[in-house]
């Protein structure tokens, strides 16, 4: 039960941020590493609003829609010019402006950890504890999911993408705007990281090496869930959590009929690891280009 | 933070100036190494005026067998190759018999395997790894060992009355220090352990390490742990709803965070047992001759201790290393120094040492009580 409980608080928090990587691979066809400092620029924006003494609803909103404009900016500062290069080089370049965004973040605010302060009641339920924060973190994924997925599939901005990311030159020649619908996807993608980072910033602690300690689970989530399909990253972070949170609850020794001995829980990332590279071996078709 | 900065360069640019006056040939050369550039730097300077108090007392009082002490103080900027340079230099070119030294475990014990093969004597005032008990006859610790504070804890806890602990420590030389000896103490007392967590350092959460605690069950926490992470697992204990009082070696380097929710409930042993005669001259010497700087750091005191004995031993025995590493168990017996009576194991390593209970209470740590 505690194991379920963790893992979906981990899904939650990887989820939302995975959608975006999946999102703007289905469109633009790269691995945006930026996209993890997105998250990170999301937490630390909640953490200056809420210092400033905005509520922390407010401050994660106000967080969502700045890191929403930045991935649009710097779309229009880099990305947009590179659109005829190949994926490697887009995600070199992208790699380039996460390190970038990276030094900006530990020179604003140092290289120490921040915690945003919380009112956290501990909740026991079943056999399991957790606290109010991480019923929100999870109800919070939920929603905004739901919530995207109502637009991808309801709206006529919805179906505009879904049509450019099944194929992108035939959208556009039937009249759909694919300057206007990238924007409006790179928003969308920087608003859900910036949740997601500051989801993550409320229940651990922000320091601007966050990002690699994020960028291997999102990734692992993304490639396991099929790298274009943006509700295959929401399946694929459950997975993962999963397989992550089991592996480190098992006591191995026990079973082997010797002193208990559990995997470290730094070795988590690994698991990641390890199921991305099984996932990649048992279905390569996941990491191919296909339809959201 | 600056305050800190100012005082240590002044210092540093003092000490060195003092190192530059030329020995004369009556003089007895005293070596200090101290990271006056680099990690904890104030926390040297401060074991170094210590010495310096003890150094000057002792000149006044004509010296040791009518020679002067010749402080000769290099600095090791906290790094293991410069703290090997410094102790090559003072060994070997300034010939000192005997050099009392600041700095990190590692540093340390890399002087004391060079003070070892050389001969000579190393007197520790600021390293309390166990890993210092494999060099007797050669490293002397004014400051006791992990294992000594530790054990102190253990018993200290189950005479409070607590039946059953977890250990919540970092995975390194000093939490598993830390927690062996408190674990084997307690056990000893009649306890039980019932869970042992040594957490890696660095983690964004250690949610499923205070999970397995919580599941465990336990009175009380037995715990060592500094800076971020020891904060980290503090906020994961009040969310997940851990309320068990923590009984930790050297309380007072814990990151406390959440006031109201840690308030009465961390509490623990430290290195104490300044406030006697010696000390309280220690401190007033202290303030006479740097009256600007403020109240100092408990490091004096392990300075002045270690130049007063080091001195006796001399006195006793003369300037050869050997004869004065044979001397020093000898002259300690019976002394009571700025860190209380002195009193070593075979290994030249204090045990019994005046230890203080301290407590975290309205947002500060205070000392409560000294342990018997």
């Amino acid at each position: 039960m505690q194991v379920l409980v963790n893992s979906i608080v981990y899904a939650s928090e990887i989820a939302i941020i995975a959608v975006g990587i999946a999102l703007s691979y289905s469109i633009l066809r790269f691995a945006n590493f930026a996209h993890i400092q997105y998250a990170v620029v999301g937490g630390y924006a909640t953490h200056v609003g809420a210092a400033l003494g905005l509520p922390i609803v407010v401050a994660i909103a106000l967080g969502a829609v700045f890191v929403g404009a930045l991935a649009v900016v710097v779309d229009a500062l880099v990305f947009s010019r590179l659109r005829a290069i190949t994926p490697e080089g887009k995600m070199i370049v992208s790699w380039g402006v996460a390190l970038f965004i990276r030094a900006i973040i530990a020179s604003i605010f140092g290289g120490s950890a921040i915690v945003i302060e919380t009112n956290v009641v501990p909740i026991h339920m079943g056999g399991a504890i957790f606290t109010s924060l991480d019923l929100i973190v999870a109800l919070v994924t939920i929603g905004f999911m739901v919530l995207l997925q109502l637009f991808l599939y309801r709206t006529r901005h919805g179906s505009a993408l879904r049509a450019l990311a099944s194929n992108y030159d035939l959208a556009v020649t039937r009249g759909i705007s694919g300057v206007g619908m990238i924007r409006l996807m790179w928003f969308i993608s920087g608003a859900y990281a910036a949740i997601g980072g500051s989801l993550i910033a409320l229940e651990t602690r922000l320091q601007p090496n966050m990002d690699l300690i994020i960028l291997l689970p999102v990734f692992a989530a993304v490639t396991i869930g099929g790298l274009s399909n943006v509700f295959g990253a929401v399946l694929g972070a459950l997975l993962l959590s999963l397989a992550q949170n089991v592996a480190i609850a098992v006591d191995f020794g026990s079973l082997l009929g010797r002193d208990p001995w559990f995997i470290p829980s730094q070795f988590r990332d690994y698991i990641a690891v390890l199921a991305m590279v099984v996932v990649l071996i048992l279905r390569p078709a996941s990491v191919r280009p296909a339809t959201a | 933070m600056k305050r800190n900065s100012i005082l240590a360069a002044a210092g540093a640019v003092a000490l060195g100036l003092a190192s530059l006056a030329p020995a004369r040939a009556d003089d007895i050369p005293v070596g200090v190494i101290a990271n006056l550039t680099g990690q904890d730097v104030n926390t040297s300077v401060q074991m170094v005026r210590g010495v310096q108090i003890a150094a000057d007392e002792i000149n006044k009082a004509g010296g040791v067998n009518g020679k002067a002490i010749k402080l000769i103080v290099e600095d090791s900027e906290y790094k293991t190759q410069e703290a090997l340079t410094a102790a090559t230099k003072l060994y070997e070119v300034d010939k000192a018999p005997a050099v009392i030294m600041f700095g990190g475990s590692s540093l340390m014990i890399a002087v004391a395997e060079l003070a070892k093969q050389d001969g000579k004597v190393l007197l520790n005032t600021s390293s309390s790894s166990a890993k210092l008990g494999d060099y007797p006859g050669t490293l002397f610790s004014i400051l006791p060992l992990d294992d000594i504070v530790g054990k102190a804890l253990g018993k200290y806890v189950a005479e409070k009355g607590v039946k059953s602990v977890a250990t919540i420590v970092p995975n390194n030389t000093f939490g598993l220090g830390v927690a062996n000896a408190a674990g084997e103490a307690f056990k000893a007392a009649g306890g039980k352990v019932v869970k042992s967590v040594a957490y890696t350092e660095g983690q964004p959460d250690y949610r499923a390490d205070v999970e397995s605690v919580i599941a465990a069950a336990p009175e009380a926490i037995i715990s060592a742990g500094y800076g971020d992470d020891s904060r980290t697992i503090f906020k994961n204990a009040r969310e997940l709803g851990l309320d068990a009082p923590w009984y930790t070696a050297y309380p007072s380097i814990f990151t406390v965070e959440n006031e109201k929710w840690m308030n009465g409930k961390l509490s623990g042993v430290d290195n104490g047992g300044y406030g006697n005669a010696a000390g309280k001259a220690v401190l007033a010497a202290y303030k006479a001759k740097w009256p600007k700087d403020g109240e100092p750091l408990a490091h004096i005191y392990y300075g002045y201790d270690a130049m007063k004995v080091l001195a006796a031993a001399m006195k006793k025995a003369g300037e050869d290393p050997k004869a004065i590493a044979a001397a020093l168990p000898s002259v300690v017996k019976g002394y009571v120094g700025a860190t209380g009576a002195i009193e070593w194991d075979d290994r030249g390593q204090r045990i019994n040492p005046p230890l203080d209970l301290i407590e975290y209470k309205n947002g500060k740590f205070e000392t409560v009580g000294t342990l018997k």
